[in-house]
Formats: structure tokens, sequence, C-alpha cells
């Protein structure tokens, strides 16, 4: 068989063609590297890979035969290409989109930032008040109620409750414009009411308004010096903040050390209420040694409620405070009901289930905190 | 299997003919050579992800390469493309004398283009240009920057092993050249290595610009 | 029915060309190689298999205590997904059925490089030594994800398990390859594309994922072992890198991956349908065309496992709407076998039986994997039972009950013997109703928040986990039983004549078991293999 008149496929690349193509490409490397001495921006890489393609098809072309050979094979070595390009631009639509803070690139956008864009924000006006109620209703109704009176879906598991906008006692801050501003801006520490400073400055605007104009008691005028406090220049016409819609991470590092909750490793010793009869045969004590180690972590020593909770299982911002285990609530009321409540936990509550415990041991619980009940 | 002399060549049963071999067994090659395409890709995708995110960076850091050994190494590896392509049309030519020429030509650029890489991840590893948790170098601040060279390392790494390989299989090659098994009638394993190493050439045409120029 | 007596019956054939071990393990023909494929998968299903009885019976909470710790119940679970992935679904059908079968049915006498096939199944091997000598030491408990972080800090042997699939992904690789140019190079003549057998069109499709995909999977593994070796960083935060990248890597092979284990499977339905309902197949383009299409769709969706996982909104959309339209090609595979059937004469053996396990169960696995595409659906389904379920139905739904298929299908062939009808559909029964005993308490299971990969659930979950361990009793008594009814066949069973079931397709045309080179002399195709005409409903069957 004639390797040289028969079919194409057995192609002997000739001499001066092989030193042609390989020519070619030392030169296209000088030029690739003399073009990248030069600053040409985003062309830089465009123009390299330009270069490098051509460089590639001419190896893959002649020196490889593509050029000479059945089709077939062409493609099959052209299509590996297409699903590359597939695996990265389908990772892009992933990688280059998430929006968090700590990924910048080009391709990100820029983070909403600057001040104000409206004249005096820090005046009601009806555009502000239905501008806010918008976005109460996107932010807020969860916890605060559609109408704000602190009646959420998620209020009911919160301690503190959200507020009450239509109440004028109780509020943590105090009613006055500037500091319904540091409220949105700053959340309340302790609570469940977090910081939005991530809204732009003209939205939180808005929603001050709008929870203002949910009350229509009086309200203390605020000072220069009281805008001044919560970084709002009045003499400036939008107020003068340019902040980033960003939480700066020291002050979030402040909000967020907050005390850990105590934690009791030890029984202590207890006096027992009157008329509380130990059971006999060492099992007296049971009840709280079982309250030590499961439950006295967050109802407190003597059940009396009021500790802080950060953290709760899968809750890594719980933000919670206890109540007290008094004789009113629902799950003292009985035995049975108690039984309930400590298998099951509480629907609606961050009051976890515990389903170790036996019939034996709820009783001596029972009987414990019972004991010791405080009002 | 085959005499360069008698010019026979006894190709395997279960194909109707020589040609057919040769045929199924370069397709064969085209298809291995696609995933290798899809290997080196994942890197190359990486690669692209990691440079979106961080462009500065890549910046900063890309200039704490050996531009000049990394064209050197380009046009090495260029010429040794050349000389298997000559390997080949040798061959294919029945010319056996320079078909050994330019097989031993092409291992020793081959072997150059080691030594080169050896050099510069020398002095990688002495500026503390290394990967990952490795990385102690000073001027470099950016706090990503071990990231570029992890990718600098793993691409550039992973080529060379194929340029071992490739070696391996050129030296192979060579010793059948030279026994005479090769010739206008049969030549399909100098032309299927020769794709093995055009391909190693072409993923270098790609990773040179892609770390050294602009990164 | 007169069978010839073994004295006629006797002729070289594939079986006794050459004898002594040595003659198997440096065999270069396909048949044996295909052979060794289905007992060496075989062996490793009944491995992952215990590992699946362990979990079962772990969560069947005898007197609510525990059998094993909860670090041992993670690698219980990593151990049988990894090798159920890894060395049994992906491999079975093209590993075992496909070598065998494929070169006889486009009548050639060997696939293009036999050598390689032969090199494929070592390197398998090699690869399941790996993953395998990782249990004797410290084990994986990564889960068969690998989700990074965990997979860097966790102190068991995870890099052997990866080694093992990295090498394991090569003999995945070398074989796509060899069927692909098989296919391509080999075809006897008359044998256009359009009379292609759909297996073939299958295996093809199927080839073409397995040499685009593993690759990535061999790099994604490679920089998991750097990662943790060097700490390279590509996914660590610290230094710039992304968990979640290698998600994005790891998932790029393995959607394809469940592809490669399901579109074979339909290979064999297609094959086995037609016949045993002695009508030609419906839809033969669609069906064809289908499998391309599944394999292409197969490429652009895998960011569906990776909705809760931090992923960008914009992913998660773009996904979830390429997800949906897998289920089209799918849907057309499945109505063309039900065309098929409508006004054929169906005959309920052994391969038919499972052919409509397969219709069932792959239909609900497949419908649950719409559910788990709707991304509202999705955020509260990850990670619970109702996944685990929707991928058992189709990979044990789909690609088991193809590979039991096509097993009692192709038996005859392989072995030139008969198993006992009677006994294969009392098998078939047991893992039918156990399979569905198993697994459908676990979508229920699912859909009221029981975890996946979690060693304990709530007491109100008990009753159904309960169920589910004995359905997992009747699957083990039923695939024990194929065993054994199977070993007998193949040593004893009744001589099995060229053409069982009255085929048309290549394989038939020629001896049971075949010779050393598949035909005595080389075919020329001459018509489309789905030829059945109404008058041609007898079978000689298996009486």
């Amino acid at each position: 068989m004639e390797p040289h008149t028969e079919k194409h496929h057995h192609h002997i690349l000739p001499t001066k063609v092989a030193l042609g193509i390989g020519g070619t490409l030392l030169f296209l490397t000088f030029v690739t590297v003399w073009i990248a001495g030069f600053d040409l921006g985003p062309l830089n890489f465009t123009v390299a890979m330009i270069v490098a393609t051509i460089k590639a098809l001419l190896v893959a072309l002649f020196f490889m035969n593509l050029y000479y050979d059945r089709k077939e094979n062409a493609v099959i070595f052209a299509a590996s290409f297409l699903f590359l390009i597939i695996f990265i631009v389908l990772t892009a639509t992933d990688l280059f989109f998430r929006g968090d803070v700590y990924v910048k690139g080009p391709l990100m956008a820029a983070a909403p930032s600057s001040g104000s864009k409206l004249k005096k924000p820090w005046i009601a006006t009806p555009e502000l008040v239905a501008k806010g109620k918008q976005l109460f209703q996107q932010q807020c109704v969860s916890c605060h109620g559609v109408e704000g009176k602190g009646d959420g879906p998620a209020a009911s598991a919160l301690n503190p409750r959200p507020r009450n906008f239509h109440v004028s006692e109780g509020w943590k801050n105090g009613r006055k414009v500037s500091m319904i501003f540091k409220t949105l801006k700053e959340g309340i520490p302790g609570s469940s009411m977090a910081s939005y400073a991530t809204l732009h400055i003209d939205d939180r605007w808005a929603l001050v308004h709008y929870v203002g104009s949910l009350n229509s008691d009086s309200v203390p005028v605020d000072s220069a010096d009281d805008f001044k406090k919560v970084g709002v220049d009045i003499t400036q016409e939008s107020g003068g903040a340019t902040e980033v819609a960003t939480i700066p991470l020291d002050f979030a590092m402040e909000r967020v050390a907050v005390e850990e909750p105590k934690v009791i490793t030890q029984a202590h010793e207890y006096t027992f209420a009157e008329g509380y009869v130990p059971r006999p045969e060492g099992t007296a004590g049971m009840g709280s040694q079982i309250y030590q180690v499961s439950c006295a972590q967050c109802h407190g020593d003597k059940a009396q409620g009021g500790v802080k909770v950060k953290k709760l299982g899968g809750f890594t911002h719980a933000y919670v405070t206890t109540l007290p285990l008094s004789s009113e609530r629902e799950g003292m009321k009985s035995q049975d009901a108690f039984n309930q409540v400590v298998i099951q936990g509480l629907p609606g509550h961050l009051m976890p289930g515990n389903g170790q415990l036996s019939s034996a041991e709820l009783r001596e619980l029972y009987q414990f905190i019972r004991s010791v009940n405080v009002k | 299997m085959s005499n360069l002399e008698t010019g026979v060549h006894h190709h395997a049963h279960h194909f109707a003919s020589a040609d057919d071999e040769f045929e199924a067994s370069k397709q064969g090659m085209w298809i291995f050579l696609v995933t290798e395409v899809l290997m080196f890709g994942g890197l190359f995708v990486a690669y692209g992800i990691f440079r979106g995110l961080y462009p500065e960076m890549f910046h900063a850091a890309h200039k704490f390469l050996a531009v000049k050994m990394g064209a050197l190494n380009t046009v090495v590896l260029i010429s040794s493309s050349l000389t298997m392509a000559l390997a080949v049309s040798s061959t294919q030519k029945g010319d056996r004398k320079k078909a050994v020429l330019f097989l031993i030509t092409t291992f020793v650029l081959a072997c150059c283009f080691l030594v080169v890489k050896y050099f510069e991840y020398s002095h990688k590893f002495h500026d503390g240009l290394l990967p990952g948790q490795f990385f102690h170098n000073e001027e470099l601040k950016d706090p990503k920057a071990p990231l570029f060279f992890s990718l600098y390392f793993m691409m550039t790494g992973l080529h060379g092993v194929h340029v071992l390989i490739g070696m391996g299989v050129i030296a192979w090659v060579l010793r059948r050249t030279v026994k005479g098994e090769f010739g206008p009638q049969f030549y399909t394993p100098v032309e299927l290595v020769g794709f093995y190493w055009h391909f190693v050439d072409l993923v270098w045409i790609y990773l040179f610009p892609l770390l050294y120029l602009v990164g | 029915m007169a069978y010839p007596s073994a004295a006629t019956h006797t002729g070289d054939n594939y079986l006794n060309h050459s004898k002594g071990l040595m003659s198997w393990l440096k065999t270069l023909d396909h048949k044996r190689i295909g052979l060794m494929y289905l007992f060496t998968v075989l062996a490793f299903f009944l491995i992952g298999g215990i590992f699946a009885l362990i979990i079962r019976l772990e969560l069947f909470k005898m007197g609510g205590s525990h059998l094993i710790d909860a670090n041992t119940y993670n690698k219980m679970f990593t151990y049988h997904g990894a090798i159920m992935v890894f060395l049994v679904i992906i491999p079975a059908i093209p590993g075992a059925l496909g070598n065998f079968i494929l070169p006889v049915l486009v009548g050639a006498k060997d696939v293009a490089f036999p050598r390689l096939n032969l090199a494929s199944y070592y390197i398998f091997v090699m690869g399941a030594i790996f993953a395998v000598a990782a249990l004797f030491l410290r084990g994986a408990d990564t889960g068969w994800t690998f989700y990074t972080p965990y997979s860097i800090r966790t102190n068991t042997t995870v890099i052997l398990v990866l080694t093992g699939a990295f090498i394991a992904g090569f003999s995945s690789i070398l074989t796509g390859l060899n069927f692909i140019v098989t296919v391509h190079k080999l075809r006897a003549p008359g044998l256009t594309w359009a009379r292609l057998p759909l297996f073939i069109w299958a295996i093809y499709a199927t080839s073409i994922i397995q040499v685009l995909a593993t690759p990535v999977l061999a790099i994604t593994l490679l920089l998991l072992i750097m990662e943790r070796v060097l700490g390279i960083g590509i996914f660590d935060p610290k230094l710039g890198g992304d968990p979640v990248l290698f998600q994005h890597f790891f998932w790029f092979y393995s959607h394809p991956a469940v592809y490669i284990m399901i579109l074979p499977a339909m290979g064999v339905i297609s094959e086995v349908i037609p016949v045993f309902s002695r009508k030609p197949i419906f839809g033969y383009k669609a069906i064809a065309y289908s499998s391309f299409g599944i394999a292409l769709i197969a490429f652009i969706v895998w960011g569906h496992h990776m909705f809760v996982s931090g992923q960008s909104e914009f992913a998660n959309f773009v996904f979830s709407l390429l997800t949906m339209f897998v289920a089209v090609p799918t849907g057309v595979k499945v109505f063309s076998w039900v065309g098929t059937m409508f006004k054929g004469s169906i005959h309920f053996n052994a391969p038919m039986l499972y052919a409509f396990g397969f219709l069932e169960l792959f239909m609900i696995g497949g419908l649950t994997g719409v559910f788990l595409a709707t991304l509202a659906i999705n955020v509260h389904m990850t990670d619970t039972y109702f996944v685990v379920a929707h991928f058992h139905y189709v990979m044990v739904g789909g690609t088991l009950m193809g590979l039991m298929a096509g097993i009692h299908y192709w038996f005859p062939k392989m072995f030139g013997r008969m198993y006992s009808e009677k006994a294969a559909q009392i098998a078939f029964w047991l893992i039918i109703i156990g399979f569905n005993v198993t697994f459908f308490p676990q979508f229920i299971l699912g859909a009221q928040g029981m975890p996946r990969r979690y060693w304990t659930y709530i007491p109100e979950f008990t009753t159904l986990n309960r169920i589910s361990t004995v359905g997992s009793w009747l699957i083990a008594a039923g695939f024990v039983y194929a065993a054994v009814y199977l070993y007998k066949g193949m040593k004893r069973g009744k001589l099995a004549p060229a053409n069982p079931w009255n085929g048309l397709t290549l394989e038939w045309q020629t001896p049971s078991p075949p010779p050393h080179e598949n035909f005595h002399e080389t075919p020329v195709v001459t018509s489309w293999p789905y030829d059945y005409l109404p008058e041609n409903t007898t079978m000689i069957g298996n009486s």
C-alpha cells in the first residue's frame, strides 16, 4: 500500500510544511511575550488567548494531522471543549453571583453604598411613610405583625416580645425619631431585634417614619445633638451620612460578644420547699440532679428563668431569655402536661424536647421544680 | 508484530485490515485526548473562577513568576513538537536513521523542559512562593496569594508529570524504532505517541500565557 | 420439548476454548472479561448489601438501643454508598453485560482494543482493592460524596478511598473509549446506524458520558488529596478558596454518573420488551435520540444537588429549570416502551418481569426526581429520607432491575443453559415486594422530616423504619435465592438453544454459548432487528 497516493489519513506531513509551522509557532510565541510587555488593560488577556488559540490550532491541524484526516476525529476533539465551556459557565452562575460581602471581583455589583438621596429625611413625609409601609411588610411583619402590634407569627417564640408600636410604653430606646433610627441601625442587643444596617439608609428612614406613624401619642422633638449621636448631621441636606450598606466588622463583633450564659457544672445543695417529701432509697435529689444536668443552664438554678440564651442546639442566634417555671405555666399544671412539654418541647418556642427521660425521672423532675417554684 | 525490511505487519484478527486497525487506534487516541482535555480542563476551570474573583491578586502574584524561564520552556516544547512531527514523517518515509535522530532530539528537549522547570521550582521554594499553607513570602502581601501558587503548582505540576510520562513513551517508541519495527506499512505507535506529545505541547500553549503573561 | 442432548451440543465455544485459571486471567476474549466483571461486581454487591443490612438493622432500634456507635454508623453508610456507586452500579451493566454482548450485537469478533479491555478490568480490581483496604484501617466516614471541609479534617483513611475511586475511574474511561471505537469501526457489513440495536445506542451514549465526565472526577479527587496532604487551599475559605467549589467539581462528574448508571439499563429494557411482547419497538428513533438527549442534559444539571449549599440564587434558578428538561427524553422512552407493549402478545418470563419491575420503580423514582428538581420542595427535602428513597428507586429500581433483566435475558447465551423459570419468578416477587416495602416508607419518612445519614431518629419514626428494615430482609432473601438458582442453572441447567426467546438481534444467530470468535462466519445484516411479525408469537422460552 502506497501511503502517498492512497487515502488522506496516511498523509505524510512534508518537511517544509513542518518547519514552516514550527517557525510560525516560535514567532507567535515571541509575539505574545512581546505584547504582554505593554499594558493594554483587558485587551492583554484577549490578545494572549487569540494568539494561544492560533498556535493551538496550528499544532492540532498540522502536527496532529486533523487538517488532512477524517472529520470524525476533529469533531470528537472539538466536542470536549464544548463540555469544558459548559462546566465553567454554569459554575460561574454560582461563584460570580453570590452576593456575599466578602466575595469581590469585577463581575460582582459593587455594594450599594453612600449616603441618602433624600432631602432632610429626618422629617416625615407621606411618601416616606408609604414607602416605609411597603418595606415594613417585607422586613418586619414576621415579628412585629401586619399592623405592628408585636403579634407576628414568630413573636410567640421571642422573649422579650417584639414591640407593639401602637403602645407608647416599653420602647427600649424611646420613641424619638433619632432613637428609632438608632434601633434600626444597631438593633437591640440581648434581644432578637437585629441590626438592619444592611438596608439602604433611605429605606431605613422610610421605616422610621412608618413606625412613628403607627402611634398618635406625642413624641419629644430631637435636637441636633440627638441626631449627631446616631450619625446624622442635620446641617447637611441629606443627613451627611456616607455609610456603606454593610455592617462594620468591629461593630458586629461587639454586638455578638454577649456574655455566655452561666453553665452550672456542679450540683447544688437544695433546701426543699415545705411539704416536699424526698423519696426513700437514694432517689432523693434525683429530680434536682436531672434538673442540673438538663434544665438549669437555661432555666436557672432555681427555675427562676431570666437567663439569656445565645445559642441553642442548631440555632446559633437564638437570643432568647427564659421564662420562670412558675405554677401558672401550662406545663406546670399537672404531671401529664409537664410530661408533654418536656418530651415534645413547646411547638413555636425554642424549648427543645427531651425524649430520654423515663416516667420515674419525669415524676421526680416535676416534683423538684414544683418544690423550688419561684413566683 | 511487524518488520521494516519485509514490510509485513500482522494486524489483530478482529480487524478486517491493517488500515482499519490504524484508523481505530487513531480514534482511540483522540478519545483518550478528550479525557485529558477534561482532566486538565478542571484545573483551568478552577483557574478561571478564582481569577474572575480575585483579579488584582492574580495580577500581583503573577509578577513573581519567571517569565523568561516560562518563555524558554515554551520554545523548548514547541521545538520538541516539531522534532516529533519530523520523527513521524521520517518513519512514514522509511528513513529509520532520521526517525531515531528526531526521536532522540525530542527526548532531549523534553529533558531540557524538566531541567528548566527544576530551576524554576527551586527559585519558588527558595522565595517561599509555595502552595497553600506552605506559602511564606514577605513581599507578596495579599492574603489570598497562596491560592495563586496552589494553582500554579497544580497546573504546571500535572503538566510536568505528563511530560515525564511522555518521555517514557518516547523512549519506548525509540527502542522499537531502533529495532526496526516501524516503517511505511506500520507506524501507528509513533503516530499515537506523537499525538500525546503534541497534546502536552497544547496544554503548555495555554498554561504559559494564562499563568505567566496575563495573571 | 426436545433440547439437543449434551453429546450433540458440545462444540468449541468460548468457555471450553481454553482451560485453566491462567487462560481466564490472561484472556483477551471480551466474553470472558465480561464474566469476570459480572462475578466481581456481584461480589461487591454482596459486600455493599451487607453494609446496607447493617444500616437498616441499626435503624430498627430493637429495644431502643444501639447496635453500633455513631462514628461506626457514619462509616457504614460511607462504605455502602462508595462500594455500591463506584464498584457496582457504575461498572455493572457496561462492564458485565456490555463487554459480553456488545461485540456480538454489532457482529464483531471482539472489542476494538482487547488488551486495553483486560487492562480495564485489572485497573477496576486495583481501584477496588484500594477502596476496600480502607475498611481494614481507620475507614472513611465522610459519606460517599466526600464533601469539604469535613473530608479534609477527618482523620479517617479518606485518601485510600479517594485513590481507589480515582483508579477505578480509569477503568470506566477506558471501557467507554473501547466501546465508542468498537461501535464506530467494527460494525458488521450492513449494520447501519438505523439498524443498530437500542442496547448499543444506550451503551454508546453511556460511553460518551464516561469519557467526558470521569476525568473531571479524577481531577476532583486529586485536588482533594492535595488539599488534605498539602493544604493547597482551593476549598479553604481562609486561603480564598471555596468549599462549595468542591461540590461543583464533584457533581459535574457524579450527576452524569447517574446517567451512566441508568442508560445501559434502559438499553436492556429496550431489548427485552419487544422480544417478550412479540412486537416491534415503538419509537425506535425516539428512543435512540433520547439517549443522546439524556446524555447531553446530564451535563448541565449538576447544581440540583447543591440547592442548599450556599449556591447563588441565580444558579439555583438555572439548575432547577435545566433539570426539568431531563424528564422529557426520559418520558419519551417510557411512553415508547408502553407503546411497544400495547396490543402486543406479552410473555411473562423473568426478563419481562424485571422489565415491568423497572417500569414501576423507575417511574416512581423518576417522578420523585421532578419533585426534587422543584426548588421550593427541594429545600425541605434535601438531606432527608425523601432523597434516599428517590435515588434508591432509580438506582436499584432502575439499574439493578435492568441488570437482572439483562442477566436473565442473556443467561442462555452466556452459559448455554437455562435457569429455573419458577425460581426466577419467586425471586423476582421477593425482590420487587421487598424493594417497595423497604423504600416506599422512606418517602413518607423524608416528607415528615427524618434526616438522612443520621444514626438515630425521634420515636415517631420508629414504625416506618422497622417496616423498611423488614423490607431489606426480603430483598436480601430474593437476591440470595437468585444467586442460588442462577448458579444451579449455570452448572446444571437445561441446555439452551441458540435462540430461546426467538429474538431477531445478532446474538441469537450464533450458538449458545458463542464460539471463541463469536460467529462462525462474519454476519451480514440485512434488516432491522425489531421486525416481529404478528404470526411470530411463538417462543421456545423456558418451560
